[in-house]
């Protein structure tokens, strides 16, 4: 009885994603299309709950949803003029990319389930040692740790480069005189 | 009560439900009575040109961006933190370093006076 | 177990075996009991934020030299009553060309991200919902929930002052999230869990002799991220008329004023977990409403900081807000911590006394640090005289 209880939220919560995901695409408000987008990264949040990683669970809230969705949200609040602009996005072959897509879903899905570990249940139990575990993983020399570092190197030249190309200083020195 | 997140799952089901139960009751209960004034938005009573509000744009945007990079690094630095009794001499200078140079990033920003509001 | 040994788990027990003699299969009884004492505990906190209302009414009131509220009931307790019943009474004025989904959305979620915290505060020893062993970035993670919900709020009003007000909002809540983390990783440095119960079983001296310099800057950090004084620009009605939540009315606005207050609580309560030792004290691990009167106290001193921190400071303007946060206190918070992880490496045999001794001298110098270069920069120099030109004129 639980286990299909729980396959049964699992079920609901894929739906949710590949809906949102959809509505999200087809939307013809920006702003609903970035707020569907929420909706799909919480419902992977859901999802890294259900595979045991809670921690992955909260990561993907606080970056994704917390700094990358309110980066795009401001995008599109700062570049539009009016709320109620909208584009209309029906393209003209969507059954040819709709076909093409499917195809491609159809070659993965095949491909997926060769792999065992797919077949496995799933839980809500955590994980208690993977955030330690994790921390290890990144610092050891032998495993992750130069990627790290190397993670720190790629946020500079991010930042460098975001504010090379946002920042503009000829208005700036113009203010400061 | 054995599964933390099972409980979590159920705080975030009823959290949003009673605060929405609340604002339906209250819809009940208070009067309606739209009238085009009252339902025009706010302006301090008078037309603001449609421009002007949104000077300086791009400012509110650098702001977030900077979040955006130091809240991956924070997030990077909690599991190392929490491994860190397991972890031999050398992650100390690991984590030093990794600390460091985003505290490079920041003064650089800094002195490029991106981190001045304006 | 007895009902003074581990009081939540004695009255599920009750409940359990209740609802077993009715005949209930065992896992919808335990999902029923499940239900019910998230819907009790969210209605409690709710009902509790009436309460904390009053209080900051007396307080402020009577820190501005005024009385308060003192009609309804002895000492004007009852008074948040006869608000609440006002507030629900108003008409909802919905502007035209709102988005309605995402306006009547926005205060909806502002309050459910905060309730979402209380499932994973450890009120006593055994007396908690729920727990995560990734709390501390839980609570991060549910606190950008609400952030988008204001800005969402401010662009649904299809109002530019609503706009605006939600970019700096928005703006400024995200700008004092970054030295909240780094101060809140202090906390899961010293107990090496984000888990709250470690954290809270590991304070055996307390985090906030530890790192003082951490939960001053935590404290800070939340302060702004409440958005109360000295960080209440974006409500305030002489800046931007009310920011985000111009268009809001009655029992909506009354939800994100609720939301504000039980944001503020739930920050001191977190205060108290992370820097003051939780339920800590003698006696609490054997009674836990021992721990619950301990927390109690705790959580009325970080939040009576608050008030009077309220109470007593001006306003900040935003360009002052943000150069505090990011040249102030993220550059000292990591600062911190790298100076924390040094010294924790360097002293890793000693007895518990001589590591508190260290860790607090290191935070106290560097606050002396800290304040001095601050003064140097900040302080205008003394401006000379002339004493000619006095006598001139």
């Amino acid at each position: 009885m639980p286990l299909n209880l729980l396959y049964a939220v699992f079920i609901f919560n894929a739906i949710v994603i590949l809906g949102s995901a959809i509505c999200s695409v087809t939307a013809r408000n920006l702003i609903h299309a970035a707020l569907w987008m929420v909706l799909s990264f919480f419902s992977i949040a859901i999802l890294f709950v259900f595979m045991g990683i809670g921690f992955f669970a909260v990561i993907q809230i606080t970056i994704y949803i917390g700094a990358i969705a309110v980066l795009i949200l401001f995008a599109i609040m700062l570049t539009r003029r009016s709320m109620q602009e909208q584009e209309d996005k029906r393209l003209k072959n969507v059954w040819v990319a709709l076909l093409a897509v499917g195809g491609v879903l159809t070659v993965l899905v095949m491909t997926l389930r060769q792999i065992p570990i797919f077949g496995e249940s799933i839980s809500t139990t955590q994980v208690d040692e993977m955030v330690p575990a994790l921390g290890k993983a990144l610092t050891e020399p032998a495993q992750y740790g130069l990627l790290f570092e190397l993670a720190s190197v790629l946020l500079l030249a991010a930042l460098i480069g975001a504010i090379y190309l946002a920042f503009d200083r000829k208005k700036a020195e113009g203010e400061e005189k | 009560m054995a599964e933390p997140w099972l409980l979590v799952a159920f705080f975030f089901l009823i959290a949003p439900l009673l605060p929405a139960a609340g604002i339906f009751v209250a819809g009940l209960l208070a009067p309606k009575k739209p009238n085009p004034i009252k339902e025009s938005t706010y302006e301090c009573g008078i037309e603001v040109p449609d421009e002007s509000w949104v000077q300086f744009k791009g400012h509110y945007y650098i702001f977030v961006l900077v979040y955006l990079v130091f809240d991956v690094e924070v997030v990077f630095l909690y599991p190392w933190a929490v491994a860190y009794s397991a972890l031999p001499i050398y992650a100390v200078v690991e984590g030093i370093l990794f600390i460091g140079i985003l505290a490079a990033a920041l003064i650089y920003i800094w002195k490029k006076g991106a981190l001045v509001w304006r | 177990m007895t009902f003074w040994t581990d009081p939540i788990n004695w009255v599920l027990q009750i409940l359990e075996n209740l609802l077993a003699s009715w005949g209930l299969n065992h896992v919808l009884s335990i999902f029923i009991i499940n239900f019910l004492t998230v819907v009790i505990y969210c209605t409690m906190i709710l009902v509790f934020v009436f309460f904390l209302i009053w209080l900051e009414r007396k307080l402020i009131a009577r820190m501005q030299d005024r009385l308060g509220p003192n009609r309804v009931g002895p000492w004007g307790i009852l008074q948040s009553i006869p608000d609440a019943i006002k507030i629900f009474t108003k008409e909802y004025i919905t502007p035209v060309g709102v988005d309605k989904v995402i306006y009547n959305l926005a205060p909806i979620i502002v309050v459910a991200s905060v309730l979402v915290v209380w499932a994973i505060i450890p009120v006593a020893p055994r007396w908690f919902a729920a727990d995560l062993n990734v709390g501390v970035l839980y609570i991060i993670a549910v606190g950008e929930l609400g952030i988008l919900m204001v800005m969402m709020a401010g662009w649904s009003s299809n109002n530019k002052f609503a706009l605006l007000g939600a970019f700096r909002t928005s703006a400024q809540l995200v700008s004092y999230e970054i030295p909240m983390a780094l101060a809140m990783l202090v906390p899961v440095f010293m107990a090496r869990s984000m888990s709250l119960n470690t954290i809270i079983t590991n304070q055996s001296v307390w985090n906030i002799v530890l790192a003082p310099v951490a939960f001053i800057i935590y404290f800070l950090c939340s302060l702004a991220e409440v958005g109360r004084a000295p960080f209440d620009l974006l409500e305030a009605e002489s800046e931007i008329v009310a920011g985000y939540h111009i268009e809001y009315s009655g029992l909506k606005f009354g939800m994100f004023f609720v939301g504000d207050f039980l944001h503020a609580f739930t920050i001191s309560v977190l205060g108290a977990v992370l820097f003051l030792g939780g339920w800590r004290g003698p006696g609490a691990e054997q009674y836990p409403l021992l721990g619950f009167v301990y927390m109690t106290v705790k959580i009325i001193l970080v939040y009576m900081l608050m008030m009077v921190v309220r109470g007593t400071l001006p306003r900040l303007r935003i360009d002052q807000m943000m150069d505090f946060t990011w040249k102030v206190m993220t550059p000292l918070m990591m600062g911190l911590l790298v100076g924390m992880i040094i010294i924790d490496s360097l002293i890793v045999g000693l007895s518990p006394w001589l590591r508190t001794g260290a860790f607090l001298a290191f935070n106290v110098i560097g606050a002396v640090i800290t304040l001095w270069a601050l003064g140097k920069h900040t302080m205008p120099k003394p401006q000379e005289f002339p004493l000619e030109d006095l006598n001139a004129s």
